[in-house]
C-alpha cells in the first residue's frame, strides 16, 4: 500500500487516541493535524517494517508533550512526571456511577504517563512492547502505569474505595 | 483496603490484555477457578476496558476534518523508503552557519566502511559505559556547566537533550577526542541501569544526510549529520529500541 494510502487508514484511530489523551476535540484534531503533516514531512524516517500505527502514535504523543512543555514552561525542560493531569479543568461528581461523562472524567484526571498507556492498551489493544516503543519506557513502567491507572479507575467508579480525590473548588 | 487474592493485579492485567503466553495463561485460570474475588475483579476490569471503548469509539465514525484530507492530497511522497535502504535521509534543517577549518572531515564519518564516528561511538560506550566509579568528567547535575564547557570546546553550541519521556537520565559527559580534534561525549541510564551514549563532533561539511543503524559487539550504534555537528549514539539495545531514542534526540536538537 502506498504511504498516503496507508497513513489515511490510520487517521480515525489517531483522532480516536487524540481525542481520549486532550478530552478535547478541537485541541484533538489540531494534533492529528500536526501528525499528519510532520509524518508526510518526515516519511522517509518511517521504517516500513514495523507497524505505522505505532509509529504515527509516537510521532502524536511526542507532539502533544512538546506542546504542554511550551505550555508550561517556555525554554526550559519539563520532565514528564511535571505536567499535570486535568484535574483542574474537570471537577469530580457526585455520583459514583458509570456513565460515559464519568469515564471521560475519570480518564482526564489520570496522570499523562499513566493516561496514554491505558488508552494505548485498552483502546488500541497494542501489545505492551508496541506502548513501551511508543512511550520510550522500559516494558515493566509500562506495566507499572496500567497497574496504577486501572486502580485508579477502580477508585474512581467503585463507592467503597479508597479517599476518593481531593475536591477542587 | 486491599484484596485478599493470590493473582497480583498486574497479572490479571496481563492476562485481560492478552499478554501472557499459553503457560502463564492457563496458571491464571487454574488461580481464578479457585478466586472468586479474582473471577470479579478480572470481569470489573474488562469492564472498564469495554467502557473506554464505549466512551471513544464513537470518534472512529466520524468524518474526517477536510484539513486533514488536504494535508493528505497535497503532500508529494514520491515513494515508500525502501525497506533495505540503510540511509534514511532527514529533511530540511536550518541552515548551517560557521564553517571550522580544523574539523574531522565529513566524508570519512559517512564513509560506509571507515564509520569512524560509528566506532569512536562504540568504543567510548565499551570504555566508559561499563565504568561504575567514574563513569563522567562532569556530572549530569551540572549540566549547564558540561554543556557550556563542551561547546566552548567544540567551538559550536552543544546540548544534553533532555532523554526523560525514552526513560533515560543525563549521568555526565567529558570531553573525547577523535583524530586530534575535540569531540563531546553524554552518557545517559535508565531505571535500569542500562546506559547510552551520545557522541558528538564537527561536521565539516555541513551536510544534513542520514540516520544510519549498525551493530558490532553486541552494540547499536546510530549516527547522522546535522548541520554544523555530527551525532552518534550507542547502547545494548535491539535496533527498535534504539530507533525512538534516535528520533527523540534529533527532535530535541532540531528545536535548538
Amino acid at each position: 500500500m502506498a504511504f498516503k494510502t496507508e497513513l489515511a487508514t490510520h487517521i480515525p484511530f489517531l483522532r480516536r487516541f487524540a481525542r481520549a489523551l486532550t478530552g478535547d476535540a478541537a485541541l484533538a484534531d489540531d494534533l492529528v493535524q500536526d501528525c499528519i503533516e510532520r509524518a508526510l514531512r518526515k516519511h522517509e524516517l518511517y521504517d516500513p517494517e514495523r507497524p505505522m500505527r505505532a509509529w504515527l502514535y509516537t510521532i502524536l504523543r511526542n507532539l502533544h508533550i512538546s506542546g504542554l512543555r511550551s505550555e508550561l514552561r517556555r525554554g526550559s525542560s519539563v520532565t514528564l512526571d511535571e505536567i499535570p493531569n486535568g484535574s483542574d479543568a474537570v471537577p469530580p461528581r457526585q455520583e459514583d456511577r458509570l456513565v460515559l461523562a464519568d469515564v471521560e472524567e475519570a480518564v482526564a484526571r489520570l496522570p499523562l504517563v499513566q493516561r496514554e498507556v491505558l488508552l494505548l492498551v485498552a483502546l488500541d489493544e497494542l501489545s505492551y512492547r508496541d506502548v513501551a516503543e511508543i512511550t520510550g519506557v522500559p516494558i515493566g513502567t509500562v506495566m507499572s502505569r496500567l497497574s496504577r491507572a486501572r486502580s485508579f479507575l477502580r477508585q474512581q467508579f467503585d463507592g467503597d474505595k479508597e479517599p476518593r480525590l481531593r475536591r477542587i473548588k | 483496603m486491599t484484596r485478599q487474592r493470590k493473582i497480583e493485579d498486574w497479572a490479571l492485567g496481563a492476562y485481560a490484555d492478552g499478554e501472557l503466553s499459553g503457560e502463564a495463561a492457563l496458571e491464571i485460570e487454574a488461580l481464578l477457578r479457585g478466586d472468586p474475588d479474582a473471577q470479579l475483579a478480572l470481569a470489573e476490569l474488562k469492564r472498564h476496558k469495554a467502557a473506554l471503548k464505549t466512551a471513544f469509539d464513537p470518534v472512529l465514525a466520524e468524518e474526517i476534518p477536510p484539513a486533514m484530507k488536504d494535508a493528505l492530497a497535497e503532500a508529494r511522497v514520491s515513494h515508500w523508503p525502501q525497506a533495505s535502504r540503510r540511509f534514511l535521509l532527514i529533511g530540511s534543517l536550518a541552515a548551517a552557519v560557521a564553517l571550522l577549518v580544523h574539523a574531522v572531515d565529513v566524508r570519512e564519518l559517512a564513509n560506509s566502511d571507515g564509520s569512524t564516528i560509528a566506532s569512536a561511538v562504540r568504543s567510548a560506550h565499551a570504555v566508559y559505559g561499563s565504568e561504575i566509579r567514574h563513569p563522567v568528567e562532569i556530572a549530569g547535575d551540572q549540566r549547564d556547566h558540561l554543556t557550556s564547557w563542551l561547546s566552548k570546546r567544540l567551538g559550536q553550541p552543544v546540548i544534553a537533550p533532555d532523554l526523560a519521556a525514552q526513560g533515560y537520565q543525563l549521568v555526565g559527559g567529558r570531553l573525547l577526542s577523535l583524530r586530534d580534534k575535540p569531540a563531546a561525549y553524554f552518557m545517559y541510564e535508565n531505571a535500569r541501569k542500562q546506559r547510552l551514549s551520545l557522541y558528538v563532533v564537527i561536521n565539516s561539511e555541513h551536510r544534513d544526510t542520514a540516520f544510519r543503524m549498525e551493530e558490532a559487539d553486541g552494540i547499536m550504534t546510530c549516527y547522522w549529520l546535522d548541520g554544523p555537528l555530527a551525532y552518534a549514539l550507542a547502547g545494548e539495545m535491539t535496533r527498535a529500541e534504539m530507533e525512538p531514542i534516535a528520533h527523540a534526540v534529533y527532535e530535541a536538537l532540531d528545536k535548538t
